[in-house]
């Protein structure tokens, strides 16, 4: 027998988590949003000028939506995980479950999924009180927001059995995530780093979910559109594959 | 035949090197109320983890209604009820909602009258839209009994179910766990308080240092082990003959106890009768569990 509807119920539990504290995890990407635009739209983009063949404004738009989606996709699992371990959940709420490990996995992924498209969705709302676009290419735009949130809830899957505390969810967010989103081509294009870093930068897997998303909502990107697609769909099954493996062996939170 | 739970050959060992389990082989039969005695760091928790599914074992075989937790863990799972010694709720959610999110997790959407009965037996019906973490631990700790029975499990393992509940509470829980053992739930119950066993269980497996050292029906434990006492409560201080076996005196030396011995019963009813103008009272109690408990894992 496979229990589908206690997938889902998990998949549930977290989503309704998220969105009993929405103001951290609504509200806070929205203000962040605004901020960033008024800031490096509003007072810094006339100065930059064009970036990637776009006014910087138009530029920036994906980078932040991608960026407040892949920071919500990574803590939505990462900081659950974390916070059942805090708590004592961990043996009752998960571990005694009866769920296999593949549909524990696409639970936290699934609700990473959605908290990161509502992270995204609300920035990209935001960002046409500032700038008039369409988005260039519907279905790739629908399947890059699918694959960046997923493989970044992948990631703060892994990270949360991997944590043993707060902090150490936050070195990884800190001192990992945060510099890969940063050189990833978010405010700016890689072509602008001083010479060799755009190189190192290619070697970022963010630069690729980035590039690909920007691609898909204002037709401009950096890498080509099946380079970017390979590596993200490359990089999404094999963490899938080593998720499902993971939470099988029980690693770091079966005794 | 068909064991609610059959453990075989268990062995654990933690990856620090700690033998936490070594050769436990236990069956109980479907209906059984079993409690599993120890002393602390006996092994008892991580035996009922093990069958949780919450901890590894290190080798051997676990079996729940004949469902191999190596080869069906989800269908073991299933069967099971699982009450872990900490309490942790998720504080995200009101007690109903929490007991609606666990219903859920076993493949039942629809069970709000099993829910409401639920909060209904355990008392916890006028907080059943407080935020968990408003409750107090008794409180806590029933709502973690009514989680482990939201998929009416055939097997309920309760870990220390009463610990840090009042003295009436306790009371009215054994009651509930009684009921549900009489409808036909078969209950492991691993606990601190040696006359909740008594009282409660029919069999009772003693384990220390990750050993079963006795496993047998709680009556023929205290008929093997077991001895009755007699206690003798005094108007003055005086002495009694050293034939009566080790005594415990009470500090005050107005109260003495012992273990009540045929051999020396002639003697003892002798000795009372001549000092009876110097007794206040005699008592004479039964065999204790507990006695059991202390003289198996040596504790006396």
């Amino acid at each position: 027998m496979i229990n589908w509807y206690g997938c889902f119920a998990l998949f549930k539990r977290e989503c309704r988590r998220f969105l009993r504290v929405w103001g951290q995890t609504v509200g806070a990407p929205l203000v962040s949003a605004m901020l960033y635009f008024i800031v490096f739209g509003g007072a810094l983009g006339s100065k930059i000028g064009m970036t990637g063949g776009v006014p910087y404004t138009l530029y920036l738009i994906p980078g932040l939506a991608a960026m407040g989606m892949i920071q919500h996709a990574y803590q939505n699992a990462s900081s659950s995980l974390v916070q059942m371990r805090y708590v004592g959940m961990m043996d009752a709420d998960l571990l005694a479950l009866p769920l296999t490990p593949l549909q524990i996995v696409l639970a936290f992924m699934g609700a990473s999924v959605v908290r990161g498209l509502l992270v995204g969705g609300v920035i990209l709302t935001v960002s046409r009180l500032f700038f008039d676009y369409s988005i260039a290419h519907p279905l790739l735009f629908v399947a890059a927001s699918l694959v960046i949130t997923a493989l970044f809830g992948l990631i703060g899957l892994i990270s949360g059995m991997w944590a043993r505390s707060f902090d150490q969810i936050s070195v990884v967010s800190h001192f990992i995530l945060t510099p890969m989103v940063y050189f990833g081509g978010v405010f700016f294009s890689i072509s602008m780093l001083p010479s060799g870093w755009d190189t190192v930068a290619l070697l970022n897997p963010v630069f690729y979910v980035v590039d690909l998303f920007r691609y898909a909502l204002i037709d401009t990107g950096q890498s080509t559109v099946h380079l970017s697609a390979s590596a993200a769909v490359g990089l999404l099954l094999g963490l899938f594959f080593l998720a499902v493996r993971l939470v099988d062996q029980g690693w770091r939170i079966k005794n | 035949m068909r064991f609610a739970l059959k453990i075989s050959q268990l062995h654990k060992q933690f990856s620090g090197g700690v033998q936490a389990l070594e050769n436990i082989d236990l069956q109980v039969e479907p209906g059984e109320f079993f409690a599993i005695l120890g002393p602390n760091g006996a092994g008892k928790s991580t035996l009922i983890n093990i069958v949780a599914q919450v901890v590894k074992k290190s080798s051997g075989s676990v079996a729940v209604f004949d469902c191999d937790i190596d080869l069906f863990p989800q269908q073991a799972k299933l069967l099971l009820g699982y009450t872990p010694q900490e309490i942790a709720l998720d504080s995200f959610f009101t007690s109903r909602e929490l007991l609606i999110n666990h219903s859920g997790y076993y493949g039942l959407g629809n069970n709000l009258e099993w829910i409401d009965h639920l909060l209904e037996q355990l008392h916890l019906t006028p907080y059943a839209h407080r935020n968990s973490k408003e409750l107090s631990g008794g409180m806590k700790r029933r709502l973690t009994i009514a989680k482990a029975l939201v998929h009416r499990p055939k097997l309920l393992i309760l870990d220390e179910p009463t610990a840090g509940v009042d003295v009436s509470l306790r009371h009215s829980l054994w009651r509930f766990i009684q009921e549900l053992h009489q409808s036909g739930t078969t209950i492991i119950l691993t606990t601190h308080y040696i006359e909740e066993a008594q009282m409660l269980a029919d069999r009772v497996a003693i384990v220390q240092d990750g050993r079963v050292v006795a496993c047998d029906q709680t009556q023929a434990l205290l008929k093997s082990f077991g001895s009755r006492r007699f206690e003798i409560h005094l108007g003055e201080k005086i002495d009694l003959p050293d034939t009566f076996g080790p005594l415990d005196w009470r500090e005050d030396r107005m109260m003495v106890s012992g273990e009540y011995r045929p051999e020396t019963a002639k003697g003892l009813f002798s000795w009372l009768a001549d000092n009876a103008h110097l007794i206040h009272d005699v008592r004479m109690e039964p065999a204790r569990l507990e006695d059991v408990f202390l003289k198996l894992t040596d504790r006396s």
